[in-house]
C-alpha cells in the first residue's frame, strides 16, 4: 500500500462538486493539487492519505487528470464542468478538453467553452438550479446569446428569478429561451411580476405564440359551442406543430356506440359551419 | 445590393491537387495575386467540426478549391419517409454559399470552416454517364443547388456551361440551376436541348431585404430568369420559405403579380412552394448571427413530426392555400406544388397527394 502526505497541497482545485468523494474514501492529489475532499483540507494536511484505486492513478507522469477527474467524479454536470475550467485555468493546467468533455457526454466546441464562461458568471444559486435539473448545452446555449446582447445585471436579475421559482427541466429550458431572446425592461417587469414558475412559462408563451394562441382560442370557442352528445369528451388539443378537436368516447356497447356515432353524425354541418 | 462575389472573399487558397484546373486559372484570373495562396492541406483543418456562428460568418469569406474524393451524386434530402418529394437528385459541386440568408440550412448542416469549390467537375459527369450507361431508360432530374448556390459563384468556375453541354447528350434527363443570385450571362449562349432548368428561390422584396442578405433583389432575379426565356431555357420558382410576417398576405400577393406580370403559365415548369424549417439546433446560430431583426428568430415555430420546427400546420395551410389561390386567379395553369412538406399538408393545401394531381404526377412520379 502507497502512503503519502497530503500537506504537500498548497493548491486546491476545489470547483464545488456537488456529488462529493465520499469522506470513507482517502483524499487524493494530482501533482500536489488537491482534488478531493475539499472541505477537509486543513485536516488532509496532517493526513497521509493512500490510493484505493490502484497504483496508476498515483503515477503522476503516467495517469492523466482527466482520467483521475473522471473516476473521482464520474458525473459532472455543465455548471461543474465551468466551476472546474475555471479553477484549471486559475492554476495554468491544461487539459485536453475534447477527450474530457466527451467523458462527459458532451461535444466540446469553442461555443460551449464560451457559455461555460459566462455561466461561471452567474450565481451559485441559478448555477445549482441547472445543475439539479440537468439542462444540457444546447438548453442553456441561448447564454451566450444574452451576454453578447444586454446588460450583465440584467441577465443577473432574471436568471436568479428563475432558479429562485424553481422551474422543471422543460418549462425551465423555455423560460430561458424565450426571455433572453427579446429581453427588455418590459419582458423583465413581466418576468419579475410572475408568481410562480408555471405563470412565467405561461405568460412567456402568450407573448411568444400570439398567433397561434389566437388560433387556438378559436378552436377552443368552437368546441365548446358545439352540443357533444353526453359521454363524449371533446377538447381542443395541441401537438407540436398541429392542433384539433381531440374526442373521447366511451362505449361498453356495440348499440351504444352506434348511437354516439349517430349523434356525432348528426352535429357535422354544425361542425363545418364553426370550422371555417 | 446583390454581392460583390469577389470582393466580399478575403482569401482564396488552391489545394496542389487542383492547381492545373480551369477554375485555378480563372482564380488567378479574377483575383489578385496577394490574395491567393497554394495550399497541400485544408486550410483551418483544427476548426472542423461544430462551426460557431463566427466561425460560420467567416467561412463565407475564405474560398478553397480542391478535389472532391467522395461521390457526387446523391439523392435530394426531400426524398425521405414520411416526407413527400419529387424525385430530384442533387449534385454538390461545393459546399458554402457566398450569399447570406438568415434562415439558411447550411448553418446546421455544414461543418467546414471554408467555402469550398470542387475542381474535378470531369468526375461528377463521370459519374452521371455511368449512370446514364447502366439504366437508358431512366429518367433523372439533377439539381446543383444544395449545398452552394448553383449559380452565384458560376462567373468564376463556369461549371454550367459544361453541365449544359453535358446534358445536351442526354435529352430526357433535366437539370436545374436553383440560385439566388442573378448571373446568367456566363452560359446564355450555350446550346441547349431544351432540358435546363433555371430556377429561382423568390420571395417578396421585403423579405429579400430583411433576410436573405446579399442575394439579387427580386427585380435582378426576374430579369435574370426573362433572359434565361428567351433564350429558351425552362423557367421554374420556388417560393421557399415564405415566411409570415403582419403583412404576409399582401406581400405574397405582390409577388405573385410581379411573376405573373412577367411570367405566363406555360413560361414555367413549376412553382413550388414552401414554409420556413429549420433543424431545432439551428435556432441557436440563427440567433447569434441575426439577432432579434430577423422575422426568423421571432417566429412562432412548433417541432414538427420530421423534427423540424415548423410553423403551426394550419398556418401552413393558409398560406399554401393563398399562395395557390393567387396564382389560379391568374391562370389556373399555374402549376404549383408543395415542397419539403409532410402528406398532411398536401391533403390539406392541395386537397390530394402528387399522385393525384395531373400536372404534378409526371414530375413526381415519372
Amino acid at each position: 500500500m502507497n502512503f503519502r502526505v497530503i500537506s504537500p497541497c498548497i493548491k486546491s482545485l476545489d470547483f464545488l462538486p456537488l456529488v462529493p468523494v465520499s469522506e470513507a474514501l482517502p483524499g487524493y492529489a494530482w501533482q500536489g493539487f488537491q482534488i478531493s475532499h475539499f472541505s477537509q483540507a486543513a485536516a488532509l494536511d496532517r493526513s497521509p492519505v493512500t490510493l484505493t484505486n490502484g497504483p496508476s492513478l498515483w503515477l503522476e507522469a503516467e495517469s492523466s487528470l482527466e482520467q483521475i477527474l473522471k473516476i473521482l467524479y464520474p458525473k459532472l454536470t455543465l455548471p461543474e464542468l465551468s466551476r472546474l475550467l475555471k479553477v484549471l485555468e486559475e492554476n495554468n493546467i491544461q487539459i485536453d478538453r475534447e477527450l474530457f468533455f466527451q467523458s462527459y457526454q458532451f461535444k466540446w466546441t469553442s461555443d460551449l467553452e464560451t457559455t461555460l464562461h459566462f455561466l461561471q458568471r452567474l450565481s451559485p444559486l441559478f448555477q445549482n438550479w441547472i445543475s439539479i435539473k440537468d439542462l444540457g448545452w444546447n438548453e442553456i446555449r441561448i447564454l451566450k446569446y444574452a451576454f453578447h446582447n444586454y446588460e450583465e445585471s440584467l441577465i443577473q436579475k432574471a436568471t436568479n428569478f428563475i432558479a429562485e421559482k424553481n422551474p422543471s427541466r422543460h418549462h425551465g429550458a423555455k423560460i430561458l429561451e424565450w426571455i433572453f431572446s427579446n429581453l427588455d425592461e418590459q419582458a423583465l417587469a413581466l418576468l419579475l411580476d410572475c408568481k410562480t414558475a408555471e405563470e412565467i412559462y405561461h405568460q412567456l408563451y402568450q407573448k411568444k405564440y400570439k398567433v397561434s394562441l389566437q388560433q387556438d382560442q378559436k378552436g377552443q370557442e368552437l368546441v365548446r359551442n358545439v352540443p357533444w352528445p353526453a359521454h363524449i369528451k371533446a377538447e381542443w388539443v395541441r401537438a407540436g406543430d398541429r392542433s384539433g378537436i381531440q374526442l373521447q368516447v366511451f362505449s361498453s356497447h356495440c348499440d351504444d356506440l352506434n348511437k354516439k356515432i349517430n349523434q356525432l353524425s348528426q352535429l357535422k354541418e354544425k361542425i363545418e359551419n364553426l370550422w371555417k | 445590393m446583390e454581392i460583390k462575389t469577389f470582393e466580399n472573399i478575403d482569401r482564396v487558397s488552391i489545394d496542389v491537387s487542383a492547381l492545373e484546373t480551369a477554375v485555378a486559372n480563372r482564380l488567378y484570373l479574377l483575383f489578385p495575386k496577394e490574395k491567393i495562396e497554394v495550399v497541400s492541406q485544408k486550410p483551418l483543418e483544427h476548426l472542423q467540426g461544430r462551426m460557431s456562428a463566427e466561425d460560420f460568418t467567416r467561412s463565407k469569406r475564405h474560398l478553397y478549391l480542391t478535389e472532391y474524393k467522395g461521390e457526387f451524386f446523391k439523392r435530394c434530402p426531400g426524398a425521405k419517409p414520411g416526407l413527400t418529394c419529387c424525385n430530384y437528385f442533387v449534385l454538390n459541386l461545393g459546399l458554402q454559399c457566398n450569399m447570406n440568408c438568415s434562415y439558411c440550412y447550411l448553418q446546421s448542416y455544414i461543418n467546414s470552416p471554408i467555402m469550398t469549390i470542387y475542381s474535378n467537375l470531369e468526375k461528377a459527369l463521370s459519374e452521371l454517364k455511368d449512370i446514364a450507361e447502366a439504366d437508358p431508360q431512366k429518367y433523372f432530374r439533377v439539381g446543383t443547388g444544395e449545398t452552394i448556390d448553383s449559380l452565384s459563384l458560376d462567373e468564376i468556375t463556369l461549371y454550367s456551361r459544361r453541365l449544359i453541354e453535358f446534358f445536351r447528350n442526354y435529352p430526357k434527363w433535366k437539370l436545374e440551376f436553383k440560385t439566388k443570385s442573378s448571373k446568367v450571362d456566363q452560359f446564355l449562349d450555350v446550346e441547349h436541348a431544351k432540358n435546363v432548368i433555371c430556377s429561382w428561390s423568390m420571395n417578396p422584396q421585403n423579405i429579400i431585404e430583411q433576410e436573405e442578405h446579399h442575394t439579387a433583389n427580386l427585380a435582378q432575379r426576374l430579369f435574370a430568369a426573362e433572359k434565361c426565356l428567351n433564350k429558351n431555357f425552362s423557367i421554374a420558382f420556388h417560393i421557399d420559405p415564405m415566411i409570415w410576417h403582419p403583412d404576409w398576405k399582401n406581400s405574397y400577393s405582390q409577388l405573385v403579380k410581379d411573376i405573373t406580370q412577367k411570367f405566363k403559365s406555360h413560361d414555367l415548369v413549376y412553382i413550388t412552394v414552401g414554409a420556413l424549417r429549420f433543424q431545432p439546433e439551428q435556432r441557436h446560430i440563427m440567433r447569434e448571427r441575426f439577432s432579434k431583426n430577423s422575422l426568423i428568430n421571432n417566429a412562432e415555430m412548433f417541432t414538427s413530426k420530421d423534427g423540424k420546427m415548423r410553423y403551426d400546420q394550419n398556418l401552413r395551410s393558409e398560406m399554401f392555400e393563398f399562395l395557390q389561390n393567387e396564382f389560379k386567379s391568374v391562370d389556373a395553369k399555374y402549376r404549383v406544388s408543395l415542397c419539403m412538406e409532410v402528406p398532411e399538408t398536401w391533403s390539406l393545401t392541395m386537397a390530394s397527394t402528387p399522385a393525384q394531381i395531373p400536372e404534378l404526377k409526371d414530375l413526381f412520379y415519372r
